[in-house]
């Protein structure tokens, strides 16, 4: 029951800043809206048998595959960023640290990278030019 | 104490529920007009017959009648939760249309079941259902009608066919005061051309409360735009705004319009803290000058000035040119004349001459300090402004007691509630 009352409470809360909400985070689908541009109702309608299942198709493809691909991009250079980028430690420190930290890469890599996939962590990037 | 707090919550639910507001009831309220007698003795000799047939009219409004009319109302909370169009393209719309439409129904039975428990604000109805019902002949209903205004907000293409709706609406019963207050208080934003031009003629003529509401109205348009502040736009629309008020100001003074031509002001004073009502504030000032401070508008002059020279910098400059006028007159200086003015109207003796003889002494005291008295010199200053002030605001009370009552009536009450008092539409 508890269960029951959470699940949508959570949904509700994770749609707002899901990733598929930015444009940017959808390649396949934003790249044929600005193809598909029907311009009267009598073209939208007949174009809409087709371009429904289209659609979901490509929105399925932009969530599932197209942008944990490229979130996995983001989240190896964060990853990056937060482990192994810091150069103010000596050799030894680092050659001190390099098991750990590769034990670590990998945990951070997969937070980073449910992140990026699941929700938008680049708002601005909407802005940004299409 | 779980019983208690089942008691609270219930409590708390029922006090929003729809059933208790009246809006919700049309049949209950059609048999209280209808069967109820309007005399006490008529009202308790019916009540066994008409207690029944209430209730029953009720209970037919909380389960069928007030559900039926929210189910479109549903339909709307639906469309704007789920169906607002992203402004993405096409294809994104064709994309999400199964999962709008398969979220539409629990969605729908959300809002219906909130709308038919509680007492949730309709929707606006479109222009032109807006324009039936205000302009029903019924005058409760007009008035239900124009109190949902409150709750609405027309937008976007809507807002010229609204206007015109409650400008006819006003049109059509300009004798009915607080329907045509309710709803020329509500004209949506922005305020189109025709509208502005009904709001200027109802305030030029400087009577009654929908004389007051208009020129509100009409301060409220200077007072923001929606979007930055930075936006070119807005900056045009708010000086535009600001002037026609300036405009309507001096029509004012021309008309002898002294109520509403100090509400004006009161409005200017209340904002001065945004560009608009500066502006207009020392236009105002400006204005007081020229015409020699007139004394009817003497408490809301010396208010604004106060006000703005701690809130402009060009206000500073402008009381350099009227020699400080509201420095000379110290804080307080309206609350020495009303209190002059009830000492007199209670019999007591004019205080003039003594209060000139102690400015004067004071005056002779302080040009006869001496080299290195500095503290000294500072407390004879602060007492001369003070002597100075008294004497001042002695002569305004003599000069509004013998002068016409409605003057004497402005510098004390309020512009609004007199302005409200005059009469007229």
């Amino acid at each position: 029951m508890r269960a029951r009352v959470c699940i949508p409470l959570v949904l509700t809360l994770v749609l707002g800043g899901c990733a598929f909400t930015n444009p940017r985070n959808t390649p396949a689908l934003s790249a044929l809206d600005r193809a598909v541009r029907p311009e009267t109702t009598l073209g939208k309608a007949a174009l809409a048998p087709v371009f429904v299942p289209v659609g979901v198709a490509c929105g399925a493809l932009d969530i599932c595959v197209l942008h944990p691909v490229r979130a996995a991009g983001y989240a190896a250079a964060d990853t990056w960023r937060a482990v192994w980028a810091d150069s103010r430690l000596s050799h030894t420190e680092q050659a001190l640290l390099l098991v750990p930290k590769a034990a670590v890469s990998p945990v951070v890599f997969a937070f980073c990278w449910f992140g990026e996939s699941f929700f938008n962590l680049r708002p601005d990037s909407a802005k940004e030019p299409r | 104490m779980k019983r208690s707090l089942f008691v609270m919550t219930l409590g708390m639910l029922a006090c929003s529920c729809a059933f208790m507001n009246e809006r919700n009831r049309p049949l209950m309220n059609f048999c209280q007009r209808t069967l109820v007698p309007d005399s006490a003795m008529g009202r308790a000799l019916a009540a066994p017959a008409t207690v029944p047939v209430c209730l029953a009219a009720g209970i037919v409004d909380t389960v069928v009648v007030h559900p039926i009319t929210v189910a479109d109302d549903a339909w709307l909370d639906t469309g704007a939760a789920i169906w607002a169009p992203t402004d993405r393209g096409y294809v994104t719309e064709c994309a999400l249309a199964p999962f709008r439409a398969a979220l539409s129904p629990p969605i729908w039975a959300f809002a219906f079941a909130g709308r038919a428990l509680f007492d949730v604000p309709p929707w606006p109805p479109d222009p032109a259902r807006l324009a039936l019902r205000l302009t029903d002949e019924d005058r409760e209903a007009r008035l239900l009608a124009a109190a949902d205004l409150t709750a609405w907000a027309y937008k976007g293409e809507d807002v010229e066919p609204a206007t015109e709706a409650m400008l006819a609406a006003c049109r059509a019963y300009p004798d009915d005061v607080d329907f045509c207050e309710a709803v020329l208080q509500r004209l949506p934003e922005p305020l189109t051309d025709d509208a502005r031009r009904h709001l200027a003629d109802l305030a030029a003529t400087g009577r009654g409360r929908v004389c007051a509401v208009a020129i509100w109205r009409l301060f409220v348009d200077s007072l923001y735009w929606p979007g930055t502040t930075t936006d070119p736009a807005a900056a045009e629309h708010l000086k535009a705004a600001t002037d026609r008020l300036a405009s309507l100001y001096d029509r004012l003074v021309a008309g002898k319009r002294h109520e509403a031509e100090v509400y004006l002001a009161k409005l200017a004073r209340t904002s001065v803290q945004y560009p608009g009502p500066r502006s207009l504030a020392l236009y105002i000032t400006r204005s007081l000058a020229r015409r020699g401070w007139p004394d009817y508008a003497g408490a809301e002059a010396f208010r604004l000035q106060t006000r703005l020279l701690s809130s402009a910098e060009a206000a500073r400059a402008q009381a350099a040119d009227n020699k400080w006028r509201a420095l000379r007159l110290l804080w307080g200086w309206d609350t020495m004349v009303a209190a002059s003015i009830k000492r007199r109207t209670e019999g007591g003796a004019s205080g003039r001459a003594e209060l000139a003889r102690a400015r004067d002494a004071l005056a002779d005291e302080l040009r006869s300090a001496g080299p290195g008295e500095a503290v000294r010199l500072l407390e004879l200053t602060g007492q001369l402004m003070r002597a100075t002030t008294a004497l001042d605001a002695e002569e305004t009370a003599e000069r509004l007691l013998s002068g016409p009552k409605e003057d004497l009536d402005l510098f004390l009450g309020n512009p609004r509630d007199l302005l409200g008092k005059k009469g007229g539409p």
